[in-house]
C-alpha cells in the first residue's frame, strides 16, 4: 500500500514544494526579532515551508504580530502629532507593542520548533 | 502492511517494553486498517505522549473517545494529554469523568492527584493519592508519585524512603531509582546520583525523570552549565506561555532600560552597556543550551541498553 493512503499521524509535517527551503525556527525567530517588522514576514514564510499541523495558526499569528505593530506605530504617531502624548512616553509604549508583537511571534516559533525538530526525526528514521 | 491483529500484536509488544517510537508504525498499520476502533487510538495516544508529541497524542485520545464515548481508559488517556499540555481543567473533568464511570480505579486516582499537583492544590492532590494507594498499595505508579510529590517539596526523607521501598519491592524500577538518585545528590554524593541516573536510563531509555536527574547531576559540576540549568527549569516550571511572556518581559525591559538611561542623562555608555549585556545573554543561552544538549548525548550514548528493549 501506498504511503499516501495509510493513516496520518495528524502532527506529521507535510510534504510540499518548498520543504527544502525550511530553515532552523530558532536562526529565523532571532532574524525576525532583529529585523522588526519585516522579518516578520520571514517566520510565515517559514511556516510555509515546514509544512506543519498549526501552519494556518503560526500565519495567523505573525499577521496578529504584523497588526500590532503598524497598529502601534500609526496610532502613536497620531497621538503624538495631535499632542495627546509625548515623544519620549510613545517610545516607552512603541517598546511594549513591539514586545506584543514579539509575544505572537513567539508562539509561532515554539510551534515551528516542534514541527522541526518531527521533521528531522521522521527523516532519520525514513 | 500487517493485518489488524498482528499490527497490534506487534504494537503492544513494543509498548510494554517502553519502545514508544517504535510502536507508531504497527499501530498506523492498525489504524488504517480499522480507523473506527478505539483502541488502536488509544494506543497511539500513548505510543505519543510518551514522545513529547502532544498535538498528535490529542488528536488520538480525542478520537478514542470519539469512538468509545462510555470507555473509561479513553477519557484516562485524554485527561493524561491534557495534563501534559498545561490545560489542567479540562484535563480534571476528563479524570472525573473516568472516576465517575470506574470509581475503583485507582491509576484514575493517582492522574487526578498529578493534576492537582500540578495546579498547586497540595492537599486535595494528597487525598486522590492516598485514594489510589489504597485502591492500587503496590502500583510503582503510586509509590513514584508520592516520592515525586514529596521531590517538589524539598523533602528528601520521604523521597528516599519511596525509592527504597520502590527498589526493594521492584529492584531495577526505574522511578525508583531516579527517586533514590535524588535523595543521594541531595546529600552531595554526584557520583552514586550519576551511576543511579545511568542504571534507571538502561531500563528506560527515553525517561524524561531520568534525563532531567542526569542533566542535573552533570551540571552540578559545571557552573556555566548549571547557571542555564537552573534557567530551563525556571522556565518549564512557569509553562509554556507564562515562560514566553517572561523572556519578552525582560527583552523589553532592555529597550526600556536602554530609553531609561538617555533620560535620566547617564553616560552615553551606558545604553551600549545594557545592549552588550543582553545580548551576552542571549549568546550565552543558545550556546550553553547547545553545549548542554551535547553533555547529555555524550553520557547518554555510554548507557547499556536493557536488552529488552
Amino acid at each position: 500500500m501506498s504511503d499516501a493512503l495509510r493513516y496520518r499521524v495528524i502532527d506529521e509535517p507535510r510534504e510540499g514544494p518548498l520543504q527544502r527551503f525550511a530553515l532552523p525556527p530558532v536562526l529565523v525567530f532571532l532574524v525576525a526579532t532583529f529585523f522588526t517588522p519585516w522579518g516578520f514576514l520571514l517566520v510565515a514564510l517559514n511556516s510555509l515551508a515546514l509544512g506543519g499541523p498549526d501552519r494556518n495558526r503560526e500565519i495567523g499569528l505573525v499577521g496578529l504580530a504584523l497588526t500590532v505593530y503598524f497598529a502601534a506605530n500609526a496610532l502613536l504617531g497620531l497621538a503624538v502629532r495631535a499632542r495627546l502624548l509625548d515623544l519620549r512616553p510613545a517610545l516607552y509604549a512603541f517598546d511594549a507593542a513591539i514586545g506584543i508583537a514579539l509575544v505572537c511571534l513567539a508562539f509561532a516559533y515554539v510551534s515551528q520548533y516542534r514541527t522541526a525538530e518531527l521533521r528531522q526525526y521522521l527523516r532519520q528514521q525514513g | 502492511m500487517r493485518p489488524y491483529a498482528l499490527a497490534l500484536r506487534h504494537a503492544e509488544a513494543l509498548l510494554a517494553a517502553g519502545n514508544w517510537a517504535g510502536a507508531v508504525e504497527p499501530l498506523r498499520d492498525a489504524l488504517t486498517a480499522a480507523p473506527q476502533e478505539a483502541y488502536p487510538h488509544l494506543l497511539l495516544s500513548r505510543a505519543l505522549r510518551q514522545q513529547g508529541r502532544l498535538t498528535g497524542a490529542r488528536y488520538e485520545a480525542e478520537r478514542a473517545v470519539e469512538h468509545a464515548p462510555v470507555w473509561p481508559a479513553a477519557h484516562l488517556e485524554l485527561a493524561q494529554v491534557l495534563l501534559a499540555q498545561q490545560r489542567h481543567d479540562a484535563a480534571l473533568a476528563s479524570v472525573d469523568r473516568t472516576i465517575e464511570m470506574s470509581p475503583e480505579d485507582g491509576f484514575a486516582h493517582l492522574v487526578r492527584a498529578k493534576i492537582l499537583r500540578a495546579r498547586g492544590k497540595r492537599a486535595e492532590a494528597q487525598a486522590s493519592l492516598a485514594q489510589a494507594r489504597s485502591l492500587e498499595p503496590h502500583a510503582p505508579a503510586v509509590m513514584a508519585e508520592e516520592g515525586y510529590a514529596a521531590l517538589e517539596q524539598g523533602r528528601m526523607d520521604v523521597v528516599e524512603a519511596s525509592g527504597r521501598e520502590m527498589l526493594s519491592i521492584y529492584p531495577g524500577d526505574p522511578d525508583g531509582l531516579i527517586l533514590l538518585g535524588h535523595a543521594q545528590l541531595a546529600r552531595g554524593d554526584v557520583e552514586e546520583a550519576l551511576r543511579l541516573a545511568l542504571s534507571a536510563l538502561a531500563q528506560a531509555p527515553t525517561d524524561l525523570d531520568a534525563l532531567f536527574l542526569l542533566a542535573s547531576v552533570k551540571m552540578r559540576k559545571n557552573l556555566a552549565g548549571g547557571l542555564f540549568w537552573r534557567w530551563n527549569r525556571l522556565l518549564v516550571k512557569l509553562g509554556q506561555a507564562k515562560a514566553i511572556f517572561f523572556v519578552i518581559a525582560i527583552f523589553v525591559a532592555q529597550r526600556w532600560a536602554i530609553l531609561a538611561s538617555e533620560d535620566l542623562g547617564l553616560p552615553a555608555g551606558v545604553d551600549t552597556l545594557v545592549m552588550v549585556v543582553y545580548l551576552g545573554f542571549v549568546v550565552y543561552t543558545l550556546s550553553a543550551s547547545a553545549i548542554v544538549s551535547r553533555m547529555i548525548a555524550k553520557e547518554v550514548s555510554r548507557v547499556r541498553l536493557n536488552p529488552r528493549f
